[in-house]
């Protein structure tokens, strides 16, 4: 409780400064000579823009977006100071005055008005005209629609946007030797290279990540045995086979969700596999012009949104099947409550995923509270952001429901409520991700953005499911539950300590003060300490149960699910830890932030991790949905070895190749030249991208359709087979297993 | 140089896929270990006298075995009037012990990795083959032709290690078959 309320003082903190030490949007911007520029209106306003036409899952800003298009702050910073340094007559004095010119803060805080050079200013009208060119475009060999953006309005303002991220980027910051983004991006013209704060920290973390780890495995080596793993010799139980489990109605709907879950999968996988033919082959999709119809940026903006809906969708239905479970039974009509959940969630992915089209297509306003938001990951739009939290409040209100009995009953410190007020956390914090309004400072909404995907996806989602998992063994008989506590309770401490303020390793370059990147880097660091460790740990609270189930007279009926759940442990370790520490320190991000590392460690993280976990759900509840006769035990072993190798293919012959080569390009001939289409089209990239798709292709084919096979075979039986008792007629309480009597022997 | 720099980079990161395979070999023979000794934890096995020592100096014997399993106990007047039993076994019979002879999952785990370390191996080869077709220049090729046996050599070794690992999990047959280990399977050595 401490370690966390620390976390989040600390982020309060963060919070203010993030406002009160943040980049400034001037209130009006001049040329040398008194004519205006761009206001602040135009900046909020070109920011819609901006995300309204998708441009956030085409390339970036500030290294934030998509990785296909250019990081626009990057190339408007380039194309800026190469203008400016051409207006000056070129030569090594011309270079000086540029760099003067650019690092030089000409912004007033009395007046609100910022002068540009003249040089600076008529880059910003030359850049006007390059951007109107460049979105105006009839082709689609850039992976964006044709004619994305014709109205003169809104190139001014997209412009003004893009030049605000550039001068933020470069002017220095009042009293300091370096910009307000920490010299991001990499640009000689105007001499941003790593500032010493960026190497120092990357140094301080490195080594509080060596001593956090040997600290950590001595103090588990001295004191583990008081953990609870090691020794005792625990009840035998007996599982119920899955026709013998009688199923609660509710518990019954959830077939529905799992197969609206495999469908979602499905579609999210087939677009990833369009978004991926783009970086293969941008100008046609086997002789379709796709981007006409599905641009890249809609085809990415769907694919993340998707993976997020069918995740958290697998993690409610479980929930819902789960609740029974611990209270043994459910009150009157809470079925009704589970098909308006599973109602509501269709109208919110299905609405945001059409609204989003609209958007992308141009017929949608900018910044409209309908249709238009498309931060990358908070893509749908605020309308449907606010039912979708509204959804999972409902579901909360659900469990509530169901729990109550049981929770008052039960000591606060035990798993029932851990596994409540975990997923009370989950509206919770999702709905933090309301502060990220799209016509706020871009450094603003990025923190909150943050928030959701971060603090929202790899702790509070992450604690909820080990609450889940813990049960579900408790349940099986795999644990004892003081082992499943102590684990939910690490969880708890560990990601605490590390993983709240750790969030801040994703805004090393977006316009925060340097604390943000000193304390970004160390948390972020020693989270990789508890993930090492819990993952470690996690394997062996796997086995160490699994083993038990040996004892029962019934065969343990969770192959797969344990299985996904022990791939689970592997991309935890591997995509989350190693993938993510890989690009976390921020001299690595500094020249990486962007780039297809981060493609990697998002791939092997979010599929890896919660991926295989909302599968192992999946197959765990629909193994009491299916008739044990029935039960496609070939099709589950198939969709884990392909959904493994599949993923593995793609992280090991695309993404991380691809990554370490695009990092060194950065490294060596600039940020720039590295997000360039001409260097990610080149000869060998392409070569790399087309090699991933015998993994893809085995992913699709082999892992996610038998999923989707198993899931319909859910809605076919729905738990039939095990329903009220045909003597008494009464429906028993929901078990998975029994406590075997000890057989007296004496 | 005498070779191109692609063809270095290729067959390196072959080279390096080629290591983390082995280290995923490594790493599912290290989960088996580390899944006994937690399971264990506290306890020392004497295979001099097929016997396990708990933390209070007692003996445990072996008093069963079925196809998977081998069951050790203490004698239940000991552990009965043990003050640290409360934290070490609810049955009156005695602390048992099982280890297990096929173990799962760690033995379908330990399959996990060694197919995953076989599918850098395969990708290891898809890599360096390309490379070969794309610089067909003798030092190029000579490099590869390296790589490939190196592959070769790992990709032997490894499929060796994944057949010597089944998956391990009790069929339903003979868990059916096997029914109450107290009264059907476990038979007494004495």
């Amino acid at each position: 409780m401490l370690v966390a309320v620390f976390g989040f003082f600390v982020m309060g903190l963060l919070a203010f400064r993030t406002y009160t030490a943040g980049p400034p949007v001037p209130r009006l911007v001049v040329g040398e000579s008194g004519q205006e520029l761009y206001t602040g209106r135009d900046v909020a306003d070109g920011q819609k823009v901006f995300l309204a036409n998708g441009l956030m899952q085409y390339g970036s800003v500030l290294g934030h977006g998509g990785y296909l298009g250019p990081d626009y702050t990057a190339d408007y910073l380039r194309r800026a100071a190469t203008a400016a340094l051409r207006a000056h007559g070129g030569g090594d004095r011309a270079r000086e005055r540029v760099r003067q010119e650019f690092r030089t803060n000409r912004y007033d805080p009395r007046t609100g008005v910022l002068t540009y050079t003249r040089a600076q200013a008529d880059a910003f009208t030359a850049l006007t005209g390059h951007y109107r060119d460049y979105f105006a475009d009839p082709r689609t060999d850039k992976g964006l629609r044709p004619h994305a953006i014709t109205d003169p309005r809104q190139i001014r303002q997209l412009t003004a946007f893009l030049s605000w991220t550039a001068w933020i980027s470069s002017a220095e910051r009042p009293g300091a030797g370096y910009s307000y983004t920490n010299n991001w991006p990499a640009e000689p013209l105007v001499d941003n290279a790593p500032t010493a704060d960026t190497v120092l920290w990357s140094v301080v973390s490195l080594v509080a990540l060596l001593v956090g780890i040997g600290a950590l495995f001595g103090a588990v080596g001295r004191w583990g045995g008081h953990l609870g793993w090691r020794g005792r010799q625990a009840e035998t139980l007996d599982f119920h086979s899955p026709d013998h489990v009688a199923l609660t109605p509710a518990q019954r709907v959830t077939a529905f969700f799992f197969l609206v879950v495999a469908l979602l999968f499905l579609a999210q996988v087939l677009l990833g596999g369009a978004t991926e033919h783009y970086r293969a082959d941008l100008t046609s999709f086997f002789g379709l012009n796709l981007a006409e119809l599905l641009p890249f940026n809609l085809a990415r903006t769907w694919h993340l949104q998707l993976s997020l809906f069918w995740v958290v969708a697998a993690f409610l239905a479980a929930g819902i099947f789960l609740a029974p479970l611990m209270a043994g039974g459910e009150p009157r009509g809470h079925d009704r409550l589970a098909w308006t959940l599973l109602a509501a969630l269709a109208v919110v992915a299905f609405g945001s995923l059409i609204a989003e089209g609209l958007s992308i297509h141009g017929f949608i306003r900018p910044g409209d509270f309908w249709g238009s938001q498309q931060f990358e990951w908070l893509d749908l739009p605020r309308v449907w952001q606010i039912l979708l939290a509204g959804g999972m409040a409902l579901w909360a209100v659900m469990m509530w429901r169901v729990l109550r009995g049981t929770l008052t009953r039960d000591s606060r410190g035990n798993l029932p409520w851990m596994f409540f007020l975990s997923g009370l956390a989950i509206p919770g914090v999702y709905a933090i991700g309301l502060l990220a309004r799209p016509g706020d400072t871009f450094t603003v909404t990025d923190f909150w953005r943050f928030w959701v995907v971060h603090l929202w996806v790899e702790d509070f989602l992450e604690l909820f499911t080990t609450a889940m998992v813990a049960y579900m063994f408790v349940q099986l008989g795999v644990v004892r539950e003081r082992v499943a506590l102590v684990v939910v309770y690490l969880d708890i401490i560990l990601y605490s300590a590390g993983g709240v303020i750790g969030t801040m390793h994703h805004l090393y370059f977006s316009g925060e003060p340097v604390e943000h990147l000193a304390l970004g880097a160390f948390f972020s660091a020693m989270e990789v300490v508890p993930l090492t460790f819990l993952t470690v740990e996690a394997w062996s609270f796997v086995q160490l149960g699994a083993r038990q189930h040996m004892e029962s007279r019934t065969p343990f009926p969770h192959r797969w699910a344990v299985m996904f759940l022990v791939a689970v442990g592997f991309w935890n370790f591997l995509g989350a830890g190693v993938f993510g520490f890989l690009i976390n320190l921020p001299i690595v991000s500094y020249y990486e932030i962007g780039t297809g590392l981060t493609a990697n460690h998002a791939h092997g993280s979010m599929m890896g991790v919660y991926g295989m976990l909302a599968v192992a759900m999946g197959l765990f509840v629909l193994r009491y949905l299916i008739p044990a006769d029935r039960w496609p035990e070939k099709w589950a072993r198939v969709s884990f070895w392909s959904l493994n190798i599949g993923l593995a293919w793609m992280c090991f012959a695309t993404l991380l190749p691809l990554g370490l080569l695009q990092l060194y390009e950065s490294v060596a001939s600039g940020y720039f030249e590295a997000r360039s289409l001409g260097y990610l089209t080149g000869r060998t990239n392409t070569l790399l991208e087309w090699l991933r798709l015998p993994g893809d292709a085995l992913f699709i084919v082999g892992g996610v359709l038998p999923f989707c096979r198993i899931a319909w075979l859910g809605v076919r039986h729905r738990g039939r087979q095990a329903t009220a008792d045909p003597v008494t007629g009464v429906t028993p309480a929901p078990r998975l297993s029994d406590i075997r009597e000890p057989v007296d022997t004496a | 140089m005498i070779f191109t720099m692609e063809a270095v980079l290729a067959d390196g990161y072959a080279a390096g896929l080629l290591a983390t395979a082995a280290g995923l070999d490594r790493l599912a023979r290290h989960v088996a270990v580390r899944s006994e000794r937690h399971r264990t934890g506290g306890f020392t096995y004497r295979p001099e006298h097929d016997a396990w020592v708990c933390p209070a100096d007692q003996l445990l014997w072996p008093v069963g075995q079925d196809r998977h399993h081998r069951l050790y106990r203490a004698k239940p007047s000991v552990c009965n009037a043990c003050p640290g039993k409360a934290g070490c076994t609810p049955s009156r019979d005695g602390r048992e012990i099982v280890r297990a002879l096929l173990p799962w999952p760690h033995s379908e785990v330990g399959r996990f990795h060694r197919g995953l370390a076989l599918v850098l191996v395969v990708l290891a080869a898809s890599l360096t083959l390309i490379q070969a077709v794309r610089h067909p220049a003798w030092p190029d090729l000579v490099l590869a032709a390296a790589t490939l046996a190196a592959t070769g050599l790992t990709g032997w070794l490894l499929t060796r290690h994944l057949r010597a690992t089944p998956a391990g999990f009790p069929e339903p047959e003979s868990a059916a078959k096997n029914g109450d280990r107290y009264t059907t399977v476990w038979r007494s050595e004495s």
